[in-house]
Order: structure tokens, then sequence, then C-alpha cells
């Protein structure tokens, strides 16, 4: 039992008997309440519940970003296997001693020039693409492509043209 | 706005200040703040990051030396990856909007966790408290037993010194003090079995304390005064201790070491030595603690051996066996070594005290000098003592054994010894002359060790280390390497002064060729075999070195291969220590060697080599040897200068006689050897028995000098040639120029009996004068003597007749040969040049009259023909050969022709006339002498009418050939 008091003896303990004074209270909140609608969680619990209260099966659960992401354009394979943890929770620079990282714009003239020196290269041909990149990777909508030629879109478009194209329905999303 | 990460949990129970968690009512729940983050720092986080990683690709990309479509992938997968990102940002994001009920479910999991664990302490502290309970439980009241103590008084419990006694007052005791104390020296005056040991004791404080140096001290107290029974002793013993300790475990009492005996032990030695004394008093007393403190001894010498194994120096080294049935330890020192066990046992003896016996090299050792009984001093009983006592006494005795071995096996002849006694434990061994160790024995392990061993001496004192017995292996083994340390030394010594070893020859010991080399048998011996880069192949010095001698063996062998065995074909001995030489001072070479004479010894070998190759060139060619002792010509001081010899240089002396048959200087000649680089110079000198001016200018490198008469003969022979090509190549050259300087000087004497003046003389040529003519005599060396004669000499009329003569005559015959007609020749060219300029002019002169020419014809030496033939030119044409006449292939006709024979003739009593003589008819008239026609003023000329010509003295020669040819000429018209 949690300690609230610490253990004093008092000044009339018996000789042969231990008589202690400590107090126990009793926990807050207590155990047998309903803790869910006692801190407003129930509409959490709910949105998880297997079976609705109807007895319906509820929402599955998906382990993926594939429900969440449906409302972006574009088709996209997110790994799981790496989370955002490692960039969201690293030391700032100033914590690790470093000068504070400063965003601003390439479009400063000297970055302007960094930019078109940096990203100044000859076309690639269209349908060989550039070698050891798949342009599915940029999840790229159709509208997006506007009509530029791009190397392995067309058969991609095809497959899915084939299966029936994108899902009509979006599925129940649970948040 | 926070949110919160699923996966974070905490332990902290805080009740949350002031926060919005809780609707209502609800109690405030444990804040948890463990990974949480606000949504903006995320955001930030990211965006720095996301900054970052473009800038950097910026920065770099144009400085990447790949191809474009390996930059456009790199930037499209950031790209990619970044945008994953923002597709996880952008879920996370939208999740945050229920970020707010999260965090409270996290605080509320966290609430119960922390109830969870404390419901769980609580059982586990509940069960905890199960076993107590039962010794809590209180036994039934035995009121019996209560009743009994109450009435009874019994049984009497332990009062637990509850109960109070009073103390006994100073004086109680004092008093029982002095009555114990008479009551003890009364029954000690009266025991008549003290044991002698315990006579040494003292009375007080109601005690007898019975002291036994170095072992124990007893306090003996007694108890009953009132006993009856006589055989019962009334003494207890009432303390006890040790008066003996080891270093490691002492504590000072007393400023003496003593050994604490553990309480268990000191109870119960009481108990037994109480019994003991009870029954046989205090004689029993004293056997009991007597052999006790004695065993004790013996087990703290086990406890100190025990700690000697287990670390410090002796670690691995002492080995010991401790039987407590029979009381002995078994000591074993030196463990690690081969050799045989040498033990020490320790025990008790017949009087029951602590001695040792010593077994070295699995013999007992009766005769040490050691104490017996182990160093039990003031300062301890001390086994380590004893031990280093007994290791540094076998070492020394080892060592001794050592030197005794190698001082009788190396022989030294003079000097200082190679191995002498430093100390017990130090063995002074000289290696090389400049390198010495000390040899040693290490007390603790037994091993021999050499003070500042080199690599190689490291490894022979393993070897002696790893096999070690026997003395006399190990005084071997350091003779082995001295042996091979002194080879090394010699071998390096060797190169570095430009000695090349050769490890491919090996002669085998035992063979004959073996025996040749005389090496004295020795089971330390190391043969070497060197050469030098300018010696002729087959040739090599042989180094000796052997192991049980300072001296060194060098010899001078030329070797050959055959049939995989290398055979000796010539030795010679050097003896480095007595080389000297009989022109030269002693040398004086140290017993040793070192560079210079190393160096030297180059020197001697290569001149015994060449002396040998040189001897062998004279013998083949049937020379006599001579002593160099001779005392003819190497007393004469120009000779004795000249063969100064340094000690690169040898000298033969050779019989000239055996050599070569030409006369002319001594019998005696030397020889001269010297190397030089590659060349062997070989210097010959010898005298010439007779004064000549001679002076020698010429390319054959011979020197003389007309003083002294000394000549030199100097050649150089390649020496790489030596020894392989035929023999005969050494001194070919110079023997040539020998004989060719002895012919020289034969011909000199023989020019100077002819009374020639000698005008020039080198080794080809001689040109000399003879009365105004000069000629000379070339082709003395090689192809064949010839003469040569100014142009003008008048002999050049016969010289085809003086080669001839030369050639079949010989030198002698052709000066008087060249004397005897020179009146002659010179009458003949007088008149041959004065006709010739005469005719000449007078055939140039007017045609038609009858012309003169005239002809010289040379029979022989002393045989000449004059012909005068008179013609009519029938032209103006040019002046004719007088030879086309004479062949009437001249347009020219012939009127008449004279001829006149003029010949050298042995006449009357052997002098030497000139016939001249002629068949022409108009000459019978002039022979007759009617006018004599010779005689011209008043000189008389000897001239003889003959009928067809007239004989006269050869000095007359030109005056009576100028008047016949004045006749001659004048009759034909000249005038």
């Amino acid at each position: 039992m949690p300690s609230e008091e610490p253990f004093v003896p008092s000044d009339k303990t018996h000789d042969y008997h231990l008589v202690s004074s400590f107090v126990i209270k009793p926990t807050a909140p207590l155990l047998n309440q309903d803790l869910l609608s006692l801190y407003s969680l129930t509409d959490l619990a709910d949105s998880v519940a297997r079976f609705n209260a109807d007895g319906s099966k509820g929402v599955k659960l998906r382990k993926s970003y594939k429900g969440h992401v449906m409302d972006l354009p574009g088709k996209h394979q997110i790994p799981k296997e790496r989370n955002l943890s490692g960039i969201i929770f690293q030391p700032t620079k100033v914590e690790q001693g470093m000068p504070p990282v400063v965003i601003k714009k390439f479009s400063a003239e000297e970055g302007q020039k960094t930019l078109l020196r940096a990203l100044q290269f000859q076309k690639t041909n269209a349908h060989e693409g550039i070698p050891g990149f798949d342009v599915a990777e940029l999840a790229m909508d159709d509208s997006m492509l506007n009509g530029v030629g791009v190397a392995g879109m067309d058969s991609d478009l095809k497959k899915r043209k084939k299966l029936g194209g994108y899902p009509e329905e979006s599925k129940r999303v649970h948040v | 706005m926070d949110i919160v990460q699923p996966n974070g949990t905490s332990d902290v129970l805080k009740p949350a200040n002031g926060s919005a968690l809780c609707s209502g009512s609800a109690p405030a729940l444990p804040a948890v703040t463990t990974n949480m983050l606000p949504l903006a720092t995320l955001l930030q986080n990211f965006a720095e990051y996301a900054f970052s990683e473009i800038s950097y690709l910026v920065a770099t990309l144009p400085n990447l030396q790949q191809p474009d479509s390996i930059k456009k992938k790199k930037l499209l997968e950031l790209f990619v990856r970044l945008r994953k990102d923002l597709v996880k940002l952008y879920v996370l994001v939208k999740w945050s909007a229920r970020a707010r009920d999260f965090q409270r479910l996290i605080q509320l999991m966290s609430f119960m966790r922390t109830e969870q664990g404390n419901l769980f302490n609580s059982v586990w502290g509940m069960k905890s408290i199960v076993p107590g309970l039962a010794s809590a439980k209180l036994p039934n009241p035995d009121l019996m037993t209560a009743l009994e103590v109450f009435i009874n008084g019994r049984p009497q419990l332990p009062s637990h010194n509850l109960i109070r006694q009073s103390a006994l007052s100073a004086k109680t005791i004092l008093k029982t003090f002095r009555n114990l104390n008479v009551l003890l020296a009364i029954k000690l005056a009266l025991a008549d079995d003290l044991p002698p040991r315990f006579r040494n004791y003292q009375i007080r404080d109601g005690r007898v304390t019975f002291t036994v140096d170095r072992e124990f001290v007893a306090s003996v107290s007694i108890a009953d005064d009132e006993t009856q029974d006589e055989t019962i002793s009334p003494f207890f013993l009432i303390d006890f201790r040790f008066l003996f300790g080891f270093p490691d475990d002492r504590y000072v009492l007393d400023d003496a070491l003593v050994t604490p005996l553990p309480a268990p032990s000191h109870v119960k030695l009481e108990s037994l030595a109480n019994a003991v004394l009870h029954r046989s008093g205090l004689p029993g007393l004293y056997t009991i603690l007597h052999h006790y403190a004695t065993t004790y001894k013996l087990y703290l010498v086990h406890k100190q051996l025990a700690n000697m194994r287990q670390s410090g120096v002796w670690k691995g080294h002492l080995q010991h066996t401790y039987n407590i049935d029979q009381s002995t330890i078994v000591v074993t020192y030196w463990a690690a070594r081969a050799a045989l066990r040498s033990f020490l046992e320790i025990g008790l003896n017949r009087k029951f005290e602590l001695s040792f016996r010593w077994s070295k090299d699995g013999e007992y050792v009766s005769t040490h000098s050691l104490t017996e009984g182990l160093t039990d001093t003031d300062f301890g009983l001390n086994i380590e003592q004893t031990l280093t006592e007994i290791t540094n006494k076998h070492a020394e005795l080892a060592l001794r054994g050592i030197y005794q071995q190698m001082s009788a096996q190396l022989a030294v002849r003079d000097g200082p010894a190679l191995i002498r006694m430093l100390s017990p434990g130090k063995l002074h061994y000289q290696l090389t002359h400049t390198q010495h160790t000390v040899v040693s024995i290490d007390s603790i392990t037994g091993n021999v060790f050499l003070v500042n061993p080199t690599p190689l001496m490291v490894s022979f004192v393993t070897r002696i280390n790893k096999d070690a017995a026997a003395v006399a292996k190990v005084a071997y083994n350091l003779i082995v390497m001295r042996l091979e340390i002194l080879t090394l030394k010699i071998s390096s010594v060797l190169s570095a002064v430009g000695w090349i070893r050769n490890d491919v020859v090996k002669v085998s010991s035992g063979s004959e060729d073996w025996a040749k080399l005389q090496f004295s048998a020795s089971s330390a011996l190391n043969v070497q075999f060197f050469r030098r880069r300018e010696w002729p192949q087959g040739w090599f010095l042989i180094c000796g070195v052997n192991g049980y001698s300072s001296n060194l063996h060098w010899r001078v062998a030329q070797l050959r291969a055959a049939l995989g065995a290398w055979q000796i074909q010539w030795l010679a001995k050097i003896n480095l220590l007595a080389e000297t030489d009989v022109l030269c001072e002693p040398k004086n070479y140290k017993s040793y060697f070192d560079y210079e004479t190393l160096a030297e010894l180059a020197v001697v070998a290569a001149n015994k080599i060449t002396s040998h190759l040189v001897l062998e060139e004279l013998k083949a060619q049937g020379c006599r040897l001579m002593s160099l002792r001779t005392p003819t010509l190497a007393a004469d001081p120009a000779v004795h200068n000249l063969l100064r010899a340094d000690k690169s240089e040898s000298v033969i002396v050779i019989d000239k006689d055996s050599l070569t048959a030409v006369p002319g200087c001594y019998s005696t000649l030397f020889l001269k050897i010297k190397l030089a680089g590659r060349f062997l110079c070989l210097s010959l000198y010898g005298k010439l028995r007779a004064r000549i001016n001679l002076k020698i200018d010429g390319p054959l490198a011979i020197k003389f000098e007309p003083e002294t008469g000394v000549f030199e003969i100097q050649t150089q022979v390649e020496t790489l040639s030596m020894g392989s090509a035929a023999s005969g190549t050494l001194l070919a050259e110079t023997l040539g120029k020998l004989t060719t300087l002895l012919n020289l000087i034969s011909i000199l004497n023989v020019l100077q009996q002819s009374r020639v003046e000698i005008l020039l003389t080198d080794l080809d040529s001689i040109r000399f004068r003879y009365d105004s003519e000069e000629a000379t005599l070339c082709g003395l060396v090689g192809a064949g003597i010839r003469l040569e004669l100014a142009p003008n000499n008048p002999h050049n009329l016969v010289a085809v007749q003086l080669d001839s003569i030369l050639a079949t005559h010989g030198i002698p015959t052709l000066i008087k040969a060249l004397g005897g007609t020179l009146p002659l020749v010179k009458a003949l060219r007088e008149i041959s040049t004065a006709n010739q300029e005469a005719l000449r002019d007078a055939a140039s002169g007017e045609f038609l009259l009858p012309k003169i020419r005239f002809s010289l014809f040379t029979r022989e030496l002393n045989h000449f023909q004059l012909q005068y033939a008179a013609y009519l030119a029938e032209s103006s044409a040019a002046v004719m050969d007088p030879h086309d006449i004479h062949s009437g292939t001249a347009t020219l006709r012939a009127l008449e022709v004279i001829d006149l024979t003029v010949r050298l003739r042995r006449g009357y009593r052997g002098r030497t006339y000139l016939f001249v003589t002629s068949p022409a008819p108009f000459l019978r008239e002039f022979w007759s002498f009617k006018t004599n026609p010779f005689q011209e003023g008043d000189e008389p000329m000897d001239v003889h009418p003959l009928e067809t010509g007239v004989a006269c003295a050869v000095s007359c020669a030109s005056r009576v050939l100028g008047v016949l040819n004045r006749e001659i000429l004048a009759r034909g018209g000249v005038p």
C-alpha cells in the first residue's frame, strides 16, 4: 500500500504489541469506478472496440498507413520498418553543441545559383528512365503526371485499369 | 498541443498539478511526461532535418564525380524518402487531434500499473510473514515444572547472568595467590621428576610458568593439595603459548615472534595436556607439549612452503609433500629441471627436534657445512632461508663442478685462462678475446644463466637447461657454445675484411683428405672455408676452430671437386702465431685474431698460394731451388736492398743454371712474388758477372743498373687465370725475358770482345760502330737476328751476304767479316761512286764517241766483279741502264768488255790478300809491272804482280783499284 506518511512509532506504543498510527487512504480514483467514462475515454474505447454496442463487428484495426492516407492523391507504399522517432526525437543542433539550423528559401540569389549548379542535369531518355529508380516510388497521380512521359508508367496504368481502378468506396477509417 | 507516443510509459508517480486532465469530479492522475513532445517541436525537428538533408545534397551533388543518372537517382531517392516520412507525419498530425484522450489514457494506464505493483508487493509481504508466525506461537504453560521450581528450588536453570554475584575482594585474591605460590614452590621443590628443560620456571600470581626456549611457555597451577593419591599429579595447565613463529604470520609479543594458537586448538590442548598431566605428571606434560610444539613447527614449515609455492619467486620451482603420519616434509627444489631430483627431508630426529637431510642430485649429502636443524633464530622459523642456503650451496657446488670439468678440458697454451671463478657463484668465461660472459646458476630455478647473453647464447642456455643433467654435459654445451660464437665471430670478421665464406665445400671428417688437414681430434671442431674474390678457382682458406683451445688453425689449400667429394690437392699450414720471414721482422701476431690480422691473412695466404704455384711451375721446368740463406748474393747490399720484402711479398731463390744455360750472370736468381689486386707481380733479380754498359729502355720492363750489374725483370699475371690454365703460364714471360736478357748480354760480350763500339742498346737491337761505320743488330727478340746497315755504309754492297753469314755463322763471324772486308768494300764504293759520276757526264757528251759503262757485281762477300763495257751510242738517248747492255736487250753495240775480278783470299802466311785479276789482253802489259803503276809518291805499296793480275794487301785495296780504274777508263777514252 502506498505509504503516504512515514512510519512514526507513537508515544503510546505498548510494550508487548505494535500499535501503528499509520493511516491507509483509499486510492483516487477508486479502482472499482468506471474509469473510462470518468475520464471521458469512452469514445476512444468505442472507436477501437471489436464489437459495437449493437453486437455488430467493429472496425478492424489496420496496421498499415493505407487507410490513413486514402485522402491523398497517388499510390503510397509506406514502409513500416522505420518510424519517425529517429528524426523527431533527436536532440536539436543546439543541444548537440552546434549552430542551429536556419531554414531559408533557396530563392536567394546565391541559393539560386547553388540550385542551378546542383540540379543541372542532362535530360534522361524517357523510355530508359533512371537506372535503379522505380518511378512508382514518386506516387504520382495521373493528373499530376500531366502528359509527361514516364517510363514504366504506361504499364502501371494498364495494370491498374485491369484491376478495376482505384477503389471507389473508401473504407471506414479509424483514427 | 501535446501528443503522446503510444509506447510511452512512466514510473513517475506524481500528482498532476494544475493540469486540465480531469473532467468534472475525476481525481487527478499522475502526470506522465516521458517521451512526450509538443507537435510544434516535432514538426520543427522534421523540417530542420529535411532542410539539412536537402541542403547537404545540394551542396555535395555538384562535386560528385559521377554520371547525372546517379546524381538524379540520389536526388530522387531523397525526395522519395522525405515524401514517405511526410506521409507518416501527415498521418501523425491527423491522429494528434485526439492526442489529449490518449494522454489521459496513458496516465490512467500508468496509475493502474502502479496500483498493480502495490497489490503484488502486499501479497508478497503477507506471504513472508507466514513462516515467522509459527515461532510466535506460545507453548502451553508447564505448570508442573513451575511448581517444582517454586517449591523445591530445582531444577537450577541458567541464570544468564541475571543474578548478580558479589565480587571477590582484592585481599582474598592476593591471599589465595600467595598461598598458591607457596604451595607451588613447595611442590616443585619436592618434585624429583622435573624435566630438565622445565627447570627454567617462575612462580607468580598463583601459577608456575615454564619457559622452554624457542618452543613454548606453559603455565601450570595447582588445584587441590588435598589429594591423597600420590600417583595423581595435582597440577593442571592453565595457559600455553608458542615461542616461535614465522615471518608471515607474526604478531609481536614481548618483541618476540610467536604464533598464535587458534582458540579451539587451545581448548583441546588444555584438556589433552591436563589429562596427560593428571596421569604422567610434569614429565608427561613436557613430552606432550614438546611434541606438540615441534609438530606444530613442522606444520608451520608446511604452511610456509605452501605459501612459497603459491606465489613469489619460488612458484613453480618447488614441490613438497607433507606426511602428517610420519611427521616429515619432503621439499623438492629446482622442480622444473629435468635433472635428478634434489630434495630436503625435514623431519624429527631422535630427540624429537626438527632437523633435515639434504639429498643432492639423488644422493644424500652428509658433509655439508650447513647448520643442522632449521634456521630458528630470534627472527623466527624460516624455511625459506634454509632453502635459500641449500640451493645456493647446491648452485655453488654445481658451478664448481662445471668449472673443474671445463678448466681441465680447455687447453690454453699461453695467455690468461679461458675460465675462472670470479666468486663461488660466478664463473668468468672468455668467449673471444673481446667477449666474455659470466656463467651462474640461479639458485631458485637451478637453471644456468649467462650475463649479457646474445641470442645465440640464449639458445644454448635453453638447450643446457632443457636437458641439463650431468656436469660434463653442461660443460660440453658451454664449450660448444664458445665454439659457435668464435666461429661466428671469425666468420663475421673475415667477411668484414673481404673474405667470402663458402658453405658448399665440405671435407668429410675421417676421410683421407681430412687427415691431410691435420686438425687435432676434437669433439668440438668447426671447419669453415673462405676464399677471396680475386683468388683463382679452387683455392681456399680453411679455418679450424677448436672449442677446447684458444688457438685458431689456419690452412690454405687447393681443393678440387671430384665425384661429389672435395679432394685436397695441396695444403699448407699458416701459423699466425709464428709467421716469420727471413728478410723481415718476425710478426707479432696476437694469440687471437683481429681485423688487421685477418686482413693480413689474405696476404699471407695469397703468398702461400702464389709461391706454391710458382714453385710448382719452377719444379716442372726442372729448376733447382736454393736456400734463402745462401750467403752468396743475398749478402750483396745491392741485392739485399732490392729483396727487402714486406709481408705481402715472398722471395724464392733459384739456381739459374738449372733454368737456362745462357751464361753471363751469377747463378743465383731471386724471384720476388707479390700479389697486387688482381695481378701477380713477379720480379726476377739477378746480377751480371761482367760489367756491361747497358742502357735498357723498352717496353719489356727490365731494369738494369750498370753500376751494380743487378737486373730486375718484372712481369704481371692476372691471378684469375692462375691454376686454371696450363702450367707454364706464370713464369713463361719472366723466363722468356730472362733468356732474352741473357742472350743480349752474350751478344754484347761478343761484340765487346770484337772491339766494336757499342753505341746504343735496347733489348731488341744493338747499334754498334766498327771502324768508322755504324750498323745495328735487330730482332734480338723474336723473329731472328738481322743486320741493319746505315744507308751510307759501304757494306750495303754485301748486305745479302752478310745476312747469310749472320744466319749461318753467327755474330762473331759477322763482326770479323765486317772488319775484314771494310777496306775492300770502301774502295769498291769509292770507285763505283766516282765512275758513275764520270760516266754519266761522259754519256751526256758527244755522239758517236765510244762510251764506257761501269758495272759492279757482287759474287760473294769476298768476290766482286767490275765490268767496264765500251759502246757507241747510236742516238743521243738518255743514259741507259748498264744492265741492259749486259743483257743484250738494249740497242747499244758493245765494242769491248773488260772484266776485273776482285777477290779476298788467304795467302802467304795466312795473311789475307786482295787478288785483282782480269783476262783482258790490254791489261797484260799492265800486269807485268814494267813501270810500277802502283808506286805513287814515296809510300811503298804491298803489291805483287801476278800473271793476269795483282795481289795486294787489303789495306791497299783503295789505291790499287783506283789506279786500275783510271787506267781502264783512260783506255776507253774517258778522261
